[in-house]
């Protein structure tokens, strides 16, 4: 392949840049900056794609353009002139492959036309720059021998540096003494593990080792128990021995017993008979008891009450005094009757009592004698004539109170206009001038009068109030009818006095200044004052009269109570009735003779009445007898009758009960002997049974029944414990007692619980075996172990593989490498020799290859080994063997060179001996050199030289 | 007609082959498993009444039993027991009976063959006379050819099985080829049954009798794919039929992700999970390889991200729950896509080299520094072909990658 032209769209700084008609040998020429490595890169990026935006090499996408790509044509020798075109696509941009006929192809015929070549192999085989060189430098020659061998074999050293990483990998994975690297650390891990799994295993060992001994305790368990058995079946018998021997002695106290008691027999019913005889005495016995009891009652309900035996005794006497009892029946109703009458009467007498005012216990007065008329005639005629006297003396009193009253008020009507006798004295001084004493004398006269007449009155009111107190108490203290009217009159005389006094009260002497007085006023009030001088002589004999009069009064008034006196004397000896009159008296006839008749007919009846209470008295003694039984009212007869006639009709029915109860008590007597006789027959009978078991009484009966019974039990019993004591008497024979028996048991008894402590261990112990195998059967952690040793296993097999990989990969390459050499070597090897000859100008004639070595021969024949080169010439050497290379392969490959300044560092002559290779070699390989050293311009034709 | 158990290859207490580290509850199920494989065998053999119980070898994963497991497997015999249901009991390479270690006695309804074939008569509820011919393994290898000892079928016998635990020739198998037998050599046999054990991946060998390889009861590492269970056999006089019971608790499986277009590492995160998603509503727990295909548009830093198990890990955060997906494995599977610039510049080398150390001599050469050298070589894979092949495919694969990796290791010292 041969680069005609080169055509940017843009990529990086170069936009629309075309390079044309380019050489076999292009050389580029630029400052720093100036383009070089985006140009190499466009190259790179049109034939293998643009570097993906993932990827750490530069895009090279235009800032400024939109454009992205470009386009080479190519000559190749296959297919002619090609232009590939790439721009802005898909992962790594879009191809457009242009044939000469018109073809068009993408991805697919680029790949053909570089020849399947990546860009990292291109790069690795067809670009040269600094770094191949200085990887020289660096190498230690122990490397440097294969290294060349590579690159002449495999035209580079990629492959080999490979093959070194690969064994680095596998080193670091595995060293045969370390312990560091992860297989040999893994295989100490398994080894534990195996280890560990190893004593778990153990552990199936001591599996077996407790099963053994599992199996042997149970073993000894059961010999142990069977032995423990055994003693227990000979306790057990021993124990029986035991418990029969209380048995097996009382058969022989049994025995003896039975030997000794001689018991006569006894009927089987004997007893029987015993008991059923007594119960038919018993039951006679009771019976006697019983009609006893009966009779008893029967004796009590006859037994006669007082009253009953009274009757019998009294029967005759009752029977008397009953056939009196109609008359004393008629007795007592007319006792009754008159009783009534009486009393009646004595109602109607009382009353007429009270209408003659006679207190009910006054008694009747006697008649009037004809002395006594006389002397009533005489005491009424003076006190008529008394009274008459009294009244006049009374009128005229009246009259003279009226006069008083009168001139009183007269009086009083001119004092109210009369000046007060000072103002009177002023005034009249003032008219006068001379002395008018008869004014003040008068005037103090009459005040002096006036009060002492003032004084006057109210001595007579107290009197007359004094003389009502008086009479007033005296009345009320007396309890006679006078008295009662000596204080009503008294009364009378407080209420008048006070009536008086309280007149006399109003006298009042108006005093009333008058300071205009005029003359005539004066005069006036002399005349008044003439007045009043009349009025109150008038008055003063008004007065007079008036006492004289009351003297009359009072005279006539004592006369007449003097006179009443003494009828009230007539009326009390007399025994009348209070309110009698003198007038009653005189002039009505006796109304006491009526009433003395009733009385007296009172009398005759009451006589006639007691006799008829006596009879009653006299038949009541007689029945008195029977006071002790008949209880009731003994002072009401007619109760009695009654209740003498209840009494008469009852005793008589008692009488006939008491007959009948009789009756029957008599029977009851003759049935009981019938009885008793029975009963004696029974105890006959009882005797007899006594004697036929020779007893004496029942008791010795009894006892001598218990003692056959006795035996007989005895007799049973012993049959029964010799039937079970029966198989164990020969065994018991061998023990001299029970402590010997006892001692053997406890004999075998302490050999029993040695056997079960014994059991009980090794059940202990073989239960322990069992936990451990039940937990050495769970088996958790030997499972764990195993896959744990598993994934270790697996671990270490993965390590081992990657180990394997890496070494095998590792000589893969070397092997190949080998193969390589033997087949390419020989050939590369004389364009290495031509190439080095020339690059040494000719100081070395030969590159030789000797076992698995590089040697070169010097000009003078000399051998040296690639370890004794000098870097310079171990350099070219490598420039020689890559070009060698190159060169060989373009029978296969035909790929354009590319050096980036690859040889800056080679001195002037060396250079020029390398252009002088360049050239040769752009011969058979289009050659573009990068460049920014200008020595080279003039190395190379101009229309070889693209300046950047 | 009678009706039983076939089962094989339990391998009790067996670990799981090929994982690392994961939460407690995946390890609960991983040690249960195999137990509950077992139990569940049971559970089927009493739920069916079957007339009794074939178990061909490999009961236990390895010849020093571990009390566990054997007191397990005799607790569920006796299960068994107590439904008087018989089991015909033999021994494969794994659990051999020659050792010395302990051996827990089994209920008397487990009968266990000894080394020499011998049969054992059965009379079953329908009064059918059944003969069960079998043999144990003595030592892990057997080579002789046992079948050669197995008798024709008894006259007497209404119906005779044959348990076998070995290797049908002609099978392609990573299990030792032990006890070899030919299916004509059992067809001549005239059985009406075999039973076989010993190759763990389920499969018929002949209908007429049935020939069969039920599988182990369960998967115990991510090459044990498929249904691990045991087969319900119905023998009539007629007809023959046999009816697969799952009984792994865990099963293995590998997908393939396409993750085209996925860019980060959320993109793969939720293709996964979508994926898993889809895997869910299984009656059992799933161990899951999975391979990423289609990686191009990946950033180098989530394929990193990826390779270096960060992805697994997140992943691995799961919640403990009845049926749970557990991923012990993501990779990257290699584009197709190959550089060959290398190859193509020197093709007939590297194929040369390629199939050099393909050889067991070269290959050993460039290893033995480690196997040569360590005590533990027995525990690992042998370097066999197909080791060989798969470690040269992953170096070819490495140098590739390598080579391709942009701007590789310049600055290497």
């Amino acid at each position: 392949m041969k680069i005609k032209s080169i055509e940017i769209y843009g990529f990086g700084k170069w936009i629309d840049k075309k390079f044309v008609n380019l050489e076999q040998t292009q050389l580029f020429y630029g400052e720093n900056e100036a383009g070089k490595t985006t140009l190499m890169s466009f190259i790179h990026s049109i034939l293998f794609g643009f570097p993906t935006k993932q990827s750490s090499d530069l895009r090279y996408e235009p800032k400024i353009s939109s454009k992205y790509g470009g386009k080479l044509v190519i000559e190749d020798d296959r297919y002619g002139e090609v232009s590939i075109e790439r721009v802005k696509g898909k992962s790594n941009g879009k191809v457009t492959v242009v044939l000469p006929n018109g073809q068009i192809g993408s991805d697919k015929l680029l790949e053909k036309l570089v020849y399947g070549m990546d860009k990292t192999t291109y790069q690795a085989l067809f670009s040269f720059d600094l770094f191949g060189l200085q990887k020289i430098q660096r190498m230690n020659k122990a490397k440097l021998n294969r290294y060349f061998l590579s690159v002449g074999s495999l035209g580079n050293e990629q492959l080999l540096k490979l093959a070194d990483k690969f064994q680095l990998e596998a080193g670091k994975l595995y060293k045969q003494t370390g312990r560091v690297p992860d297989i040999n650390k893994k295989i100490s891990e398994v080894q534990n593990k195996r280890q560990q799994l190893r004593i778990a295993k153990g552990k199936n060992d001591q599996y077996t080792q407790i099963y053994f001994e599992k199996e042997n305790y149970e073993q000894e368990a059961k010999e142990v128990r069977e032995t423990r058995t055994k003693n227990e079946s000979h306790l057990e018998q021993l124990s029986r021995l035991a418990a029969n021997w209380s048995y097996f002695s009382e058969i022989i106290a049994i025995q003896e017993d039975i030997r000794k008691t001689s018991i006569k027999n006894m009927p089987q019913d004997s007893l029987f008979q015993l008991n059923h005889l007594n119960q038919s005495i018993d039951q006679y016995k009771t019976k006697i008891m019983q009609e006893k009891e009966r009779s008893k009652q029967a004796l009590e309900k006859s037994h006669l009450t007082k009253s009953q035996s009274l009757f019998i005794e009294q029967k005759e006497e009752i029977q008397r005094i009953l056939s009196t009892i109609d008359s004393t029946k008629a007795i007592l109703q007319e006792k009754d009757f008159l009783e009534r009458e009486v009393k009646k009467e004595m109602e109607q007498i009382l009353r007429n009592k009270l209408q003659l005012h006679l207190t009910i216990g006054q008694q009747i007065p006697t008649a009037q004698t004809a002395e006594q008329k006389k002397e009533y005639q005489k005491l009424y005629q003076s006190i008529l004539a008394v009274e008459c006297a009294l009244q006049e003396a009374i009128e005229k009193k009246t009259f003279l109170a009226y006069q008083e009253n009168s001139l009183s008020e007269q009086i009083d009507k001119i004092e109210s206009d009369i000046w007060t006798n000072h103002l009177f004295q002023e005034v009249k001084k003032k008219y006068e001038q001379s002395g008018n004493s008869q004014h003040d004398l008068g005037q103090s006269r009459l005040t002096k009068e006036k009060s002492s007449d003032i004084k006057v009155i109210r001595f007579k009111v107290g009197l007359i109030g004094v003389l009502g107190a008086f009479l007033a108490v005296f009345g009320f203290i007396s309890t006679s009818q006078l008295g009662f009217f000596l204080a009503l009159s008294g009364v009378t005389m407080i209420g008048l006095a006070g009536l008086l006094y309280s007149k006399k009260k109003h006298v009042k002497i108006v005093n009333e200044d008058k300071s205009t007085n005029t003359y005539a006023d004066y005069i006036k009030q002399i005349e008044l004052r003439k007045q009043w001088r009349t009025q109150l002589a008038e008055i003063d004999q008004v007065i007079m009269e008036s006492k004289e009069i009351l003297e009359t009064i009072e005279k006539n008034t004592n006369e007449k109570k003097e006179l009443i006196n003494k009828l009230n004397q007539i009326i009390i000896e007399n025994g009348y009735p209070e309110n009698t009159t003198i007038e009653s008296l005189v002039h009505k006839e006796d109304p006491f003779d009526s009433l003395r008749e009733r009385v007296r007919a009172v009398e005759e009846k009451e006589e006639l009445l007691n006799q008829l209470v006596k009879q009653l008295v006299q038949w009541k003694k007689q029945v008195q007898f029977l006071e002790s039984v008949l209880i009731l009212d003994w002072e009401h007869y007619p109760s009695i009758i009654e209740g003498m006639t209840k009494f008469y009709q009852e005793s008589l029915s008692n009488e006939q009960k008491f007959l009948s109860i009789q009756n029957e008590e008599e029977s009851r007597q003759k049935e009981m002997k019938k009885i008793i006789y029975e009963q004696r027959n029974f105890e006959q009978q009882r005797m007899t049974l006594f004697q036929s078991v020779e007893a004496k009484n029942e008791e010795d009966f009894r006892k001598k029944f218990i003692l056959f019974d006795e035996w007989k039990r005895k007799k049973a019993r012993l049959k029964l414990l010799e039937q079970q004591v029966s198989e164990d008497i020969k065994l018991l024979e061998q023990f001299r007692d029970k402590e010997d028996l006892v001692k053997q048991m406890d004999k075998v008894k302490k050999s029993i619980e040695l056997h079960k402590v014994s059991e009980e261990t090794l059940m202990n112990k073989r239960i322990k075996n069992e936990l451990a195998l039940k937990e050495l059967e769970k088996g958790g952690e030997y499972s764990v172990l195993l896959q744990e040793y598993a994934n270790l296993k697996s671990e270490l097999q993965e390590l081992v593989d990657m180990w394997s990989t890496h070494k095998v990969a590792a000589e893969l390459i070397e092997r190949a490498m080998t193969h390589a050499r033997k087949n390419r070597f020989p050939e590369t090897l004389q364009d290495t020799t031509k190439y080095f000859e020339l690059l040494t100008k000719g100081q070395y004639k030969q590159v030789l290859i000797k076992e698995e070595k590089i040697e070169v021969q010097r000009r003078d024949g000399s051998l040296f080994d690639v370890l004794e080169l000098s870097q310079s010439t171990a350099e070219q050497l490598y420039v020689a063997l890559r070009f060698a290379f190159v060169k060989n392969a373009t029978d296969i490959v035909k790929l354009p060179i590319m050096i980036d300044d690859g040889f800056v560092n080679f001195d002037q002559s060396r250079r020029v001996q390398m252009i002088e290779l360049i050239k040769q070699i752009s011969k058979t390989t289009q050659v573009f050199y990068f460049t920014f050293d200008q020595q080279y311009l003039t190395k190379f034709r101009k229309d070889q030289i693209e300046m950047l | 007609m009678v009706q039983f158990i076939h089962g094989a290859d339990l391998h009790l207490d067996s670990p799981f082959i090929g994982l690392k580290s994961m939460p407690e509850f995946v390890w609960q199920a991983i040690y249960r498993s195999t137990f509950e494989a077992l139990s569940k065998l049971v559970d089927i053999a009493i739920e069916k009444e079957v007339d009794f119980v074939c178990l061909v070898g490999d009961i236990y994963d390895s010849d020093d039993r571990s009390v566990k497991a054997q007191a397990f497997f005799r607790n569920e015999m006796e299960r068994l027991n107590e439904k008087k249901i018989p089991v015909y009991l033999s021994h494969g390479n794994h659990d051999y009976i020659g050792n010395q270690g302990l051996h827990l006695a089994m209920p008397e309804n487990v009968i266990i063959f000894g080394e020499i074939p011998e049969t054992h008569w059965l009379t079953t509820k329908q009064n059918e006379k059944i003969a069960v011919t079998g043999f144990s393994y003595t030592k892990r290898w057997i080579t002789e050819r046992k079948i050669v000892d197995y008798p024709k079928k008894y006259d007497e016998a209404d119906y005779q099985i044959g348990m076998l635990h070995g290797f049908s020739e002609g099978l392609e198998s990573e299990h030792g080829k032990y006890a070899p037998f030919t299916l004509r050599e059992l067809k001549n046999k005239q059985y009406d049954y075999w039973a076989l054990g010993h190759i763990h991946k389920r499969q018929q060998l002949a209908a007429h009798p049935l020939i069969i390889y039920p599988g182990n009861t369960q998967g115990r590492n991510s090459k044990e794919t498929g249904p691990k269970g045991c087969e319900l056999v119905t023998l009539t006089d007629t007809n023959e039929q046999n009816e697969f019971f799952s009984t792994a608790t865990i099963y293995w499986e590998k997908i393939e992700i396409s993750i085209k277009g996925s860019v980060n590492l959320d993109d793969v995160y939720t293709s996964i999970q979508q994926e898993i998603l889809d895997k869910k509503n299984m009656s059992n727990n799933l161990f899951i390889s999975i391979n990423l295909k289609d990686s191009e548009a990946l950033l180098d830093g989530v394929r990193k991200k990826i390779s270096q198990g960060e992805l697994l890990e997140a992943l691995q955060q799961i919640v403990q729950e009845d049926n749970f997906i557990w991923i012990y494995r993501i990779e990257l599977v290699a584009e197709e896509r190959e550089n060959e610039q290398y190859s193509q510049l020197f093709p007939e080398e590297w194929q040369k080299a390629l199939i050099e150390l393909e050889e067991e001599g070269y290959f050993n050469e460039v290893t033995n520094s480690f196997f040569d050298y360590t005590e533990l070589s027995d525990l690992l894979d042998s370097r066999d072909s197909l080791y060989r092949k798969n470690i040269i495919e992953r170096a070819k694969n490495q140098v590739k990658s390598l080579l391709t990796v942009e701007g590789s290791d310049e600055s290497e010292n």
